[in-house]
Parts: C-alpha cells; structure tokens; sequence
C-alpha cells in the first residue's frame, strides 16, 4: 500500500516537472528551454507512450516483438497520409493513427497461435522489414526517401497546436497528457482480470486454458492494444515533426524500443519511464562522443543490465522488499475448511445422480502409439470416480481427451447431457464447467499465490475492458467480490497466511492444494484431479479424502488420477482401472480390489493398504 | 561407522523464507539413511544445500573428510557425490542412452572404457531400460524415468546417492521394483539419503531415519523404532486414516 502510493506521489513530482518544464525560463532568468530542449522532451514522452504500449506485450504477456517500430511508423504515416492528402482533421486522423495500427496488431498476434518466443521475434522482425520496405520502395504514396513532408500545422478546437508560449505551449501539454493516460491504462489493464490473464498465459498456457481463458485471444489483445499505443505514439509523432520518412522506423528503433522497456525494467509500473529516460539521455549525451558513440552505447547496456539483470525498477523494487520484510514463520490452517462461504463454489443441487460424463468407445492415438483405446466410462453426478492403472496406461492421456486438451481419435464424449464437438477448446468446456489439476502442477509461478486463485475467476467477471480501464462501479464490486472468494478459497485449502507470497516459493505439496483452490474458483459441476497426493504426507493425505469426500457430498463430480492406494480405497465410489490403455477393470472399490487381473498389473505384492510394503 | 556426510547446524532462506533454521544430520559410510516430514519441512531444502544447488546461510557441510559448505554443484558430483532430484529431470529430448552418457559427464573424456562398463552394469540393474536404450527419455513412463534418473546418477560413481522423494507419482508396483534395486545398491556399499514423502516406504528400507519439521529436526533414530513409535505412527503413517476407514 506504501509503495503504491510513493509510486502515485513520484509520478505527480514527475507530471508536475514536465509540465513546469516550459516554464523554467521565467525562474532563472535565461532563453531556456529553447524550442530544441523543448522537442527533445516531446520526443521522449512519445517514446514513453510507444515503451508503455510494449512493456503490456512484454512484460506482461511475455510476448517479445521487435517490429514494434513498424507499428509506430503505421501511426504516423496514417496520421501523416490521412491529413495531407484526405484533408482530415488533427482529431479525425488521430483516430485512425491509432485505430489502424491496433487492428495491424490483432493480426499480428495470429502466429501466436503456432510461434512463441524466438520464433515469434523473428516473425516481427520480418514485419518491420516489410513494412519498412515498402514504404521505401512505394514512392508514389509514401513519397519514398523524401518522405511525406509539409504536413499541415495541427489544430484543436481550432487552435493551432505548437509548443510555443504563443500559444501555452498546448502541444507540449497534450502529449503530456496523453503520457499520463498511458500510464494510467498500463495500471488499470495490469491490475485487473485482464492483465491477469496475460501474465498467466506468459507463465503456463495449458493451466490458463484449463481456467477458461482464451489464450489466442487473450494475446491478440495484448497485441492489439500495445500497437495501438505505438500508433498514438506515431501519430503525436507525425504532427510535432511534420514531416515522416521510413529512416525513422527502421529496425534500430525496434531494438531502442525494446532496450527501453528491458532496462527500466519489463512488467513495472515505472519502468517504461526510467527506461525511456535514460535510454534517451544517454544518447543525447553519447552523441558527443563521435566514433565512439555505439560502442559506449553497448557497453552502458551492458553494464547496467549485469548490474540490474532485472532492469533498473525491477532489481531496486526487488531489493526493497528484501530489506524491507522481515522473515515471519507461517502455517498452514487445518484443510479442508468447510463453513460460511463456501456454498457458492459447491452448490449444485438439481443434478444429482445423473451422469455427469459419458465416454463411449474413446480411442486416442500418437502416430502409432495407441495412448487410449476403445474406453468406455460413465461418471456419475456427485460421485468421486477414481481411475487408476500402472505408469503409462492412458490415464492422464484419458483426462486430457475429457478436459478437452486432446481430441480424441475416436470415440464420443458427453458432458453434462450434451455431446462434445471436436471443435469445443479447453477453455470452453472450463466455461462450462470441468476443472482440472495437473500431474505436476501448472501454477503459475512468479505470480502470488492470491493471484493465481483469481485467475481462475476470470470468467466470472461481467464488467468488460471499458470498465475495467475506467475503474467503473461494477470493477470495484467485481473485484472485492473475486478476492474475498479467492481469499475464502485459499482459507478452505488452508494457505490463507501464504496468500501474498510468490506460488513458486511455496513447497510442493503447498502447491497441489493451491491447484485444487486455483480450480474451484471456477465453481465447476467436475473437478479432474491428477494425482494430487502425490507428494503429500499422510496426515496431507486424510486432509485431502476429506476435501474430495465434502466436494462430492455437496454435488461435486470428482474423477481422480491416483496411486495411493489407502486413498483410492477410502474415497472412491467406482474405480476404472486402466492398462494399456484399455478398461481391465470397472466397479465398486471392493469389486476391483478383489479382481486378480487388477492385482497383477496395478497392485503387486506389497500394497494391500495399512500393511507395511516392504520386509527390510 | 566413520560418517561420509556431516551437516551441522544448516541454515536455508529464500528471500524472506527461512527454510532451514539449524539441522544436524549425518550419513555413515555405507549407511541407508531416510528423511521424513510434512511439506514445508525443509528436506528438499537441506537436499539443495548439501549438493550446492543453493548456498546455505549458514552451518557446515562436511562430505568425504572435507569442508564443502556452499560448493557447486558440479564439484560436489567430482567428490561423489550424486542427486537423483525430485521429479525425476530427465533430459526429456535426449535418448536414454545420451542420459545416461551426461551421467557420466566428469570422466567420459578420461575413461569411456569404464563409463560403457557401468552402463551396462544399470542396465542389467535395469532391463527395462535396456530395451529403450534409443528412446528419446521424454516418452518413457513415469517409472522409467525414475529407473533413469536412478541410473544417470549411479553413472557419475557416486559413493553417496542423494534422493529426493522417489515414489512421487509411481503406481505402488513400480516403488516394489525400485526399492528392492536401492537396498542392492546400499548392500554393495553405497550410502544412500532418502527424503521420502511416504514414511512407510521409507521406514521399511532404511537404517536411520531423521524426521523433520519447520526446517528443524524433530526426532531421529533406528528406523524400525521409529516405525513403531506414537507420534510418528499419528503424523506420518496415517494411523488416523485407519481408523478412519
């Protein structure tokens, strides 16, 4: 709460700077700012605004891309084109300066859909080359090397916009607050679902699909909407230079554009700021050196990054809290916590009995690896389904085939009395219901633990991305009521006192109950567990029965992956046991204890429960 | 019993996490030593400050007659020292074959005569194993690649085998398999460390057990007393659940 509110305070010192900039003159006396100093400032606010745009992309939903200058430069060629050859006014082409570029960046998240990562970059890199390409080579309409020049003087509700004290400086001004809605539109998009939402599809794909977030879409407007803050970006800069050529949107500025966001420090707040101010200094400071400019540009980079390998906000914010907290020992509270509050993630009352899944005839294969074969399987609602088999029978091929994750070969699945189409993606059949744990957990690590409840959320919320930027009413309801859920979900696994630490420093048994509460913040009618005691003691493991015991009572239908046989044995209703990918078995608990071929291939010797498995 | 591994007075922490608060343990040569305790007990810390993967803040580790506290990782495997981490890690792209040949990564250069020899010696351990030499690691069942992970580490000649909870997601025939495979080892003279979830598994194959809470050690003893003592039969048996069901 502290720092946030040192953050606001810092960022009102530095409004207040800017904007007294202008000024300074009348203070000291002296011709200063000249109309130089003065573009200079104007020219890195606008990069701010293009760095904020890219940290969203970068820091937040860890998509790298080094065309970003392309993007600036569609900008300004559409607020440039739009003005001098269609006549359109300042307000009308800045518009479409942003508009254009936005949509540019929609379809440039399509190869999101197959590329990350590497590939990904280069596929941007190959953007920016095109684009720059054919603004050169297009004389005719981009005016080639001679660029598109004389635009006219931009104005205002008529008023003609320079930075001059003519005219109070009202360019100056407008950037300046552009800046600040850029700033306020990374805190707002960053501290909300949707921000949410992009940092868990940057840290684990599959366990965002299985939450009901659509992945691809999700990235798309991440894309869309940092290419629409280069756009702004651009067009702001169109009209302060008056003049625009490709030379200004070359591949170097991508590069510039993505050092700024990596050394002030990608995914903060402030970060954006430092980095484009120093990045920008630096270079006005370097030009001095002549030859010698690039190389003690490198090596300042250089420098800082080994330093600051978090860039500059992220390792001092690092280092701060550090210093700042003071190690505290923390426990678990007793699991599961049952009792006010928790009626809204479980009740389902209507469907009792009925048959929650039906698998028929489910055939799943790899090339010519039969993973899954002929299955044949009905869950009942309210039941707890356990599906067990030795290492590699298909089990959690099984899951993946039902929670939507792989379609099957052949073979239909029914969910909830509908059929499932071959066409129905995870985070669909998560909207509709099914929730899943993994088999080595997907949480999403550098996110805290409170967080990763609330990602599960997601598709609760009502208020969409209007709201959620302007911080309307239902946001604010929205939100309290998702964290109070979270909060209620992480007291019922017992990690309450965990709920600001990072998911990744929790111990790993820590982090299966943090799964099963990140899955119940969907509210599903079937939770799919993976093997979710393994790794838990066996007081761990009671607690778990327990919980998967309360959760069919109350309606829940469980289909469990396991090999705790004591476990097995104590929650189960029906087990179907599985080898080779094939049903060896199906029945009540007694039924396929009692089944040899189930002892031959699954139990073994030792493993009756309560007897000891070994003589040492 | 002249000890391999002394650790005195250990201390761990992560950021503001304090894992470790002070542990005394040690492994006698020869010895089959086991760890149990609840998650958050600080075992798979005190595995990662013995082995280097993390620097301890404080307290000793002794291995082999020599001070090693906070040395890496790979020096610590030259000494003989060899983990078998939790989840097993295997070099999911790489066949079981080139797994098995990075076990062996220290002495490859120096003796490849004697690194073929003792991948044939796993594979006779591990037959299973042998009909996948060329299997890329990642297609292997989950118990394959615990035999794997097993293997890679024997490849380095390790004279202490460090475990991190090797029956994590094994169907109970399988750990059948693989414990038998351990207490062969440790008859040969191998010293074995065990942190081990399922205290019953644990109970049974070693010598001595230590029992750990809250990044301390809370009892430690014969593991045969151990398996029949009160509070270890309440927290870690399930003595509870048997009653239950």
């Amino acid at each position: 709460m502290k720092a946030k509110i040192a953050g606001w305070l810092a960022l009102l010192l530095l409004a207040v700077l800017i904007a007294g900039f202008p000024w300074l003159g009348d203070l000291i006396g002296e011709r200063f700012p000249t109309s130089y100093e003065l573009r200079l400032v104007m020219r890195a606010m606008i990069f701010a605004i293009v760095v904020i745009g890219l940290n969203l992309l970068v820091g937040l939903a860890g998509l790298i891309s080094l065309g970003q200058a392309a993007l600036y430069g569609l900008g300004a060629h559409v607020a440039a084109l739009l003005s001098l050859r269609a006549g359109f006014s300042f307000a009308e082409s800045m518009v479409f300066a942003i508009a254009i570029p936005a949509m540019m960046g929609a379809v440039l998240a399509f190869p999101t859909v197959r590329v990350r990562g590497v590939y990904l970059a280069v596929i941007t890199i190959a953007f920016g080359l095109i684009f720059v390409n054919v603004l050169r080579e297009w004389v005719s309409f981009t005016g080639g090397a001679s660029g598109l020049a004389n635009l006219p003087r931009p104005t205002l509700f008529g008023e003609q916009l320079t930075a001059l004290r003519r005219t109070n400086f009202n360019y100056y001004y407008l950037i300046l607050v552009c800046l600040l809605v850029a700033v306020w539109a990374q805190y707002a998009i960053t501290y909300s679902r949707y921000g949410r939402a992009m940092r868990a599809a940057a840290q684990s794909e599959n366990a965002s699909r299985a939450l009901g977030i659509n992945v691809v879409g999700i990235r798309t407007m991440a894309f869309s909407i940092s290419a629409g803050f280069a756009g702004l970006g651009g067009g702001l800069f169109a009209n302060l230079a008056l003049f625009v050529n490709y030379e200004t949107f070359t591949f170097n500025t991508s590069v510039q554009l993505l050092l700024m966001v990596i050394l002030g420090g990608s995914g903060t707040m402030a970060g954006p700021l430092v980095g484009t101010t120093l990045l920008f200094t630096a270079t006005q400071f370097l030009q001095g050196l002549g030859t010698w400019q690039t190389f003690g540009y490198g090596l300042l980079l250089a420098v800082v990054l080994f330093v600051m390998p978090k860039g500059v906000v992220g390792s001092i914010s690092g280092l701060l809290t550090r210093w700042t907290t003071r190690s505290r020992p923390r426990a678990t509270g007793t699991w599961p916590n049952w009792g006010p509050g928790m009626e809204k993630v479980t009740a389902r009352p209507d469907e009792a009995g009925q048959a929650t899944l039906i698998a028929q005839g489910i055939t799943l294969r790899f090339g010519g690896l039969t993973a899954v074969n002929g299955v044949n399987m009905e869950v009942r609602s309210g039941s707890v389904h356990a599906l067990i088999g030795p290492n590699g029978a298909g089990k959690s091929s099984l899951l993946n085939v039902i929670s939507g994750f792989y379609k099957p070969t052949e073979g239909q699945v029914t969910l909830f009395g509908a059929r499932l189409s071959a066409r129905t993606a995870p985070y669909q059949l998560a909207r509709l219901g099914v929730a899943r744990s993994f088999q080595n957990t997907e949480l999403f690590s550098q996110m805290t633990v409170l967080e990763n409840v609330l990602v599960g959320a997601h598709s609760h919320f009502q208020s969409g991305f209007a709201e959620t930027v302007l911080r309307l009413p239902r946001f604010h309801r929205e939100e309290r009521a998702a964290r109070a859920e979270g909060l209620r979900l992480l007291d019922f696994v017992g990690l309450s006192e965990f709920a600001d630490e990072a998911a990744g420093n929790l111990p790993f048994g820590h982090q299966r109950r943090l799964e099963i509460a990140r899955a119940l913040a969907l509210r599903p009618k079937l939770l799919l567990l993976d093997e979710p005691a393994a790794g838990l003691t066996h007081g761990e493991i009671d607690d778990l029965i327990g919980l998967i015991r309360g959760l069919a009572d109350r309606g829940m239908t469980v289909i469990l992956v396991e090999h705790h046989v004591d476990m097995i044995m104590a929650v189960s209703d029906r087990v179907t046991v599985l080898d080779y990918g094939e049903v060896i078995a199906d029945g009540t608990v007694a039924e396929v204890q009692a089944n040899p071929k189930v002892i031959e291939a699954y139990f073994g010797q030792g493993a009756k429960p309560g007897a000891p498995v070994l003589a040492a | 019993m002249k000890p391999i591994l002394t650790v005195t007075g250990l201390r761990v922490s992560y950021g503001r996490i304090e894992a470790l608060r002070g542990v005394d343990i040690s492994v006698g040569s020869g010895e089959f030593v086991g760890i149990i305790g609840s998650n958050g007990a600080g075992k798979t810390s005190m595995l990662r400050a013995i082995t280097g993967v993390v620097k301890p803040a404080g307290g000793s580790v002794c291995f082999d007659g020599a001070e090693t506290t906070g040395e890496p990782s790979h020096r610590m495997v030259k000494r003989g020292m060899a983990m078998v981490p939790e989840g097993r890690m295997v070099f999911a792209d790489q066949s079981v074959r080139d797994n098995l040949v990075l076990g062996a990564y220290s002495r490859i250069k120096s003796d490849p005569g004697g690194v073929q020899a003792d991948i044939d010696n796993t594979l006779t351990m591990f037959p299973r194993l042998g009909e996948r030499i060329y299997q890329q690691a990642g297609t292997l069942s989950g118990g394959e690649q615990q035999m794997l992970a097993i293997a890679r580490g024997l490849l380095s000649r390790p004279r202490l085998l460090v475990i991190d909870e090797l029956s994590l997601g094994l169907a109970p025939k399988i750990l059948d398999m693989l414990f038998p495979v351990l207490i062969e080892l440790n008859r040969k003279g191998l010293s074995i460390l065990l942190v081990e979830q399922m205290a019953s598994y644990a109970l049974a194959v070693t010598h001595r057990t230590y029992v750990m809470e809250n990044g301390r050690v809370l009892m430690e003893g014969p593991s045969s007393d151990l398996a029949h003592d009160d509070r270890v039969l309440d927290a870690y048996l399930g003595r509870r659940s048997s009653a239950a069901v």
